[in-house]
């Protein structure tokens, strides 16, 4: 006996909230970012991020809406679907802004390897559900570390050093919370620091120079540049703040890619600690209502999509705001709801949607 | 059943390391904003500082000088100095493109000014062009260009052009606006009046905080000077200056002053050799300098009319005096002769100046000493600034007892305008006592300052009393016979009543004088006129013209200029003048 409204009573409307929070506070400060812009690109951020945090939301009910656990009836399907698009990439893909063939232009502009990571949360959800007695062993680890590498490795040769980062950081998070042995994750952490040269052999000479000049200040003036320009505006903002499209860094344009990757010092810049702290504490409250619906949620797979989803935006917030703050490398990767960019906003939104799913659907445990 | 077991277990973990970890990144963004090192973070303000801040001159508008009459003497237009600030321009290809023809450089040079340094900052200024006239900076403005920065800089038109130069002085500078000043003249001498007060404004690179930092003091533009010349007596100078010199084959140059001697307005000033305002040329810097406040020379005869009006106001000499004329005398081991060396009998007092005996000035010194003759010649400000208000004014030179080089020869030659030294002015500005009914005004150029839409007058002010009311009668009267019973001046002015005297001075050369020769003496000419009621004065000083003496070169010079001066200044002739007087009118129609 379910009526439709009695789905929604559940539904998470504290974590919508928070959501539609953060996107209002990403629109303003890309329209601090790009005012008085001439560039017809960003001039035109602020409409289209409107746009997309509407179309967000209504991804977002929509994918809410759709049982989680017909997607992961067809988990097959998606993750063939999913090395479709990173295979079509690979032959017509578009140069996108930062010179990396990462966008498949099909009317709106997508990037297929955010599509990618999004979806394979469900699969690799249901991989692992499917194999959750078998976790102990080390064959089940490998298995769905193979799972995942196959389309991570066309992520990473695009190139996009970020996505692929996140997917692993995903990947780690779901094998844990399905019991990964103590013991399994030190091996890994020993093969993983004996890959690290065979990966550096790997990177682009641009992802090489970022992590360069990380762990050695100074060392690329142009990349040092963007590191410093953002200390500048965050150690500039103070308790509360230079005032609200009133940085001096972000309207000198000293600041680069502000209305993306360093979105968060324009905030810090403009609102100060305040402001600042006050993002971290959003953007906690939506990791803590993910991990929340994993605890309540009503089977394995449930759970390790919420898991998987809480653990990407945490980690995509940590990267983004550790890049602000000089203590992780530049990667190029965004501020969940809060940075420019489409593609970005909607897959994170799809991601919620599914969150969602799970959280309005934990009761049916009960009645089944 | 599933999360109850390893799912549950491990959620805490998860949330316990998602904790640690925004810990992290909160402890960090405390550092940052709050524990940040005191000395790193000036230094970060600074270089933020310098980034998007400059500090800009905004320079006020220079005053405009005018002569009496209202003519422009000198005023004011702009030239651009244009710039830009690199990190506002996003289109690089398309401004360097727009550009590139209007500031004259070749398009790909302006496109590498646009680009970052080699460090990846952007300089927060660069200079385009130093200067574009007004025209291309309008043209400039209308690209609408973002980061652009078009500063004003003011240059300085004198449309009267060299008529005009020596006693306007000029306005330049290495650097444009920013380190010029007034040279010279009023411009020179008026330098903080004219400039007014610029002011600082630190002026923001963004363009959206501009309005909040560009609150600073008010510009306070300069004020502007109405000078005391008039423009068509300049003219008029300048024209029979010339004329005369074109003449004469061995002329070099010359002076020609004419004041009120009322209230010792200069109401005009020419010289030659002159100079083009605007040429900074060393050659044509030579002649920068106002040769009638800046040049001395030994006045010769002339200066016989200080020494007539100090002997009758010191009280031993009246015009029943008389003396033995030797022609010739020894005073000091030093020969004293009339310009004749002969003797004339026994001249009385007024004889001695028709005739310009130079020993009968001598007599006159010897019999009223030293002592009594020096002070009153500071009194008539020989050898002291008339303090005009010109830049560059010399005073002059004269030797008294006590000074080393001081003899009594040197003291009898100075009763003839020898052994002093004077400019043309203060030459003059002693004469105008005589004029002035024994009063000395302060000589002056400036007739009133507009500041703002205030007019303010300059006060004539009297800075001496040499001579008393009664000498200075007498002097006068001295002087119009002269002009009329010398038979060696070669002066006819029917109708008025002129007072003045003619000079002739040699020149002082190593050891001595230069020998009599033409060319080799100053010729100059005083009068004032009418006699019995001044209203103008003027002197003629003319350098080694050919026919040697003031009374046959500086004489009808004179008189070919006042013909023209009573017309321009409408001077009526005495009869008409006495009639207008005893209608009870005035008799000058215009006003000086």
């Amino acid at each position: 006996m379910q009526a439709k409204p009695s789905l929604w009573r559940d539904f998470d409307f504290v974590l919508l909230g928070v959501i539609v929070l953060l996107m209002i506070i990403g629109i303003l400060f890309i329209r601090s970012a790009t005012l008085d812009a001439v560039d017809p690109d960003l001039i035109n951020r602020v409409p289209s991020q409107i746009q997309y945090a509407i179309v967000g939301v209504a991804v977002l009910l929509i994918v809410a809406s759709i049982d989680y656990r017909l997607l992961g009836s067809i988990h097959g399907f998606l993750y063939g679907f999913i090395l479709f698009i990173l295979g079509l990439v690979a032959g017509l893909g578009a140069v996108g802004a930062a010179g990396a063939q990462s966008w498949l232009n099909v009317g709106l502009q997508v990037q297929p390897s955010e599509l990618a990571k999004i979806l394979l949360v469900v699969t690799l959800g249901q991989f692992l559900a499917d194999r959750y007695e078998e976790m102990g062993r080390l064959r089940t680890v490998l298995l769905s570390l193979g799972y995942v590498a196959l389309p991570t490795a066309m992520i990473f040769i695009q190139p996009d050093l970020g996505i692929a980062t996140v997917i692993m950081f995903v990947w780690f998070v779901m094998v844990w919370a399905a019991g990964l042995r103590l013991r399994h994750l030190g091996l890994f952490v020993l093969v993983g620091l004996l890959m690290l040269p065979i990966l550096w052999q790997g990177m682009e000479g641009y992802q090489r120079q970022r992590i360069i000049s990380f762990a050695f200040p100074g060392s690329d003036k142009d990349a040092q540049y963007n590191i410093d320009q953002a200390l500048i505006s965050i150690g500039s903002g103070g308790v509360v703040g230079k005032g609200y499209a009133n940085g001096s860094q972000t309207r000198g344009r000293f600041l680069r890619v502000r209305h993306t990757d360093f979105i968060y010092s324009v905030i810090a810049e403009e609102t100060g600690f305040v402001g600042a702290t006050t993002v971290i504490a959003l953007m906690g409250i939506v990791v803590w209502r993910c991990l929340r619906g994993a605890a309540r949620a009503a089977d394995a797979l449930g759970s390790l999509i919420c898991y998987g989803v809480g653990g990407m935006i945490f980690f995509q917030t940590m990267v983004s705001i550790g890049m602000n703050l000089s203590i992780l490398p530049v990667t190029g990767l965004t501020l969940p709801f809060v940075s420019s960019g489409g593609s970005s906003l909607i897959t994170m939104m799809m991601g919620i949607g599914l969150v969602e799913s799970v959280i309005m659907r934990r009761r049916a445990r009960e009645f089944a | 059943m599933i999360r109850d077991e390893t799912l549950s277990r491990r959620l805490t973990l998860v949330g316990v390391v998602l904790i640690g970890i925004s810990l992290v990144l909160l402890v960090r963004l405390l550092s940052f904003q709050f524990r940040m090192n005191p000395e790193i973070k000036q230094a970060l303000a600074d270089q933020a500082k310098h980034r998007y801040q400059q500090t800009v001159e905004v320079l006020p508008k220079r005053g405009q000088i005018f002569d009496r009459n209202g003519h422009l003497l000198a005023t004011n237009s702009f030239e651009y100095r244009i710039g830009i600030s690199p990190n506002q321009v996003v289109d690089r290809q398309g401004v360097a493109f727009a550009l590139a023809p209007l500031v004259g450089l070749p398009e790909n040079r302006l496109y590498n000014l646009l680009q970052p340094n080699a460090d990846g900052t952007f300089p927060p200024y660069v200079l385009l062009v130093s200067r574009v006239s007004a025209e291309v900076g309008q043209a400039i403005a209308d690209l609408d260009v973002p980061g652009i920065i078009i500063e004003p800089l003011p240059i300085r038109i004198y449309p009267q052009g060299e008529l005009t130069a020596q006693i306007v002085g000029f306005f330049a500078g290495s650097d444009g606006a920013r380190s010029s000043r007034g040279y010279y003249g009023v411009e020179g001498y008026y330098q903080t009046l004219l400039a007014g007060q610029s002011k600082r404004v630190t002026r923001s690179n963004i363009p959206l905080l501009e309005e909040s930092q560009t609150q600073a003091t008010r510009v306070r533009d300069g004020m502007d000077l109405i000078l005391t010349i008039d423009r068509d007596l300049q003219y008029l100078a300048q024209e029979v200056l010339e004329g005369f010199l074109a003449k004469d084959p061995t002329a070099t140059g010359g002076t020609i002053l004419i004041m009120n001697p009322r209230n010792n307005e200069i109401l005009a000033m020419a010289n030659y050799p002159y100079f083009q305002p605007g040429d900074l040329s060393e050659e044509n810097m030579k002649y920068a300098r106002n040769q009638a406040v800046a040049d001395v020379y030994e006045p010769g005869s002339i200066f016989k009319v200080v020494t007539m009006a100090l002997a009758l106001d010191a009280g031993k000499h009246d015009l029943d005096w008389s003396y033995y004329d030797p022609g010739c005398f020894e005073a000091g081991g030093v020969a004293i002769c009339n310009w004749d060396r002969s003797s004339h009998g026994n001249p009385d007092f007024a004889q001695v100046f028709i005739d310009s005996l130079n020993t009968g000035t001598a007599t006159i010194y010897k019999e009223i000493g030293p002592y009594t003759v020096y002070p009153k010649l500071r009194e008539f400000g020989i050898g002291s600034p008339t303090g005009v208000d010109l830049e560059g004014e010399s005073p002059g030179i004269l030797v008294e007892p006590g000074d080393s080089l001081w003899s009594e020869a040197q003291f009898l030659n100075n009763s003839y305008g020898q052994g002093v030294s004077v400019t043309p002015l203060q030459m003059l500005t002693a004469a105008n006592a005589i004029a002035n009914d024994g009063l000395i005004m302060q000589p002056h150029i400036v007739k009133a300052r507009i500041d703002g839409g205030q007019v303010i007058e300059t006060q004539p002010a009297a800075t001496h009393r040499p001579i008393s009311e009664e000498a200075a009668h007498k002097a006068r009267d001295i002087m119009v016979r002269v002009l009329r019973e010398s038979k060696e001046i070669e002066f006819e002015f029917p109708g008025y009543t002129i007072a003045g005297k003619t000079g002739t001075a040699e020149i002082p050369a190593p050891y001595g004088y230069e020998p009599f020769a033409p060319g080799n003496s100053i010729a100059s000419f005083l009068a004032f006129l009418p006699a019995d009621d001044p209203v103008v004065s003027i002197l003629i000083k003319l350098d080694r013209p050919w026919g040697y003496w003031g009374s046959m070169t500086a004489a009808p010079l004179a008189q070919e200029l006042l013909e023209r001066l009573v017309v321009l200044m409408e001077i009526p002739p005495d009869d008409l003048r006495y009639q207008l007087v005893a209608q009870g009118g005035n008799p000058f129609a215009r006003e000086y």
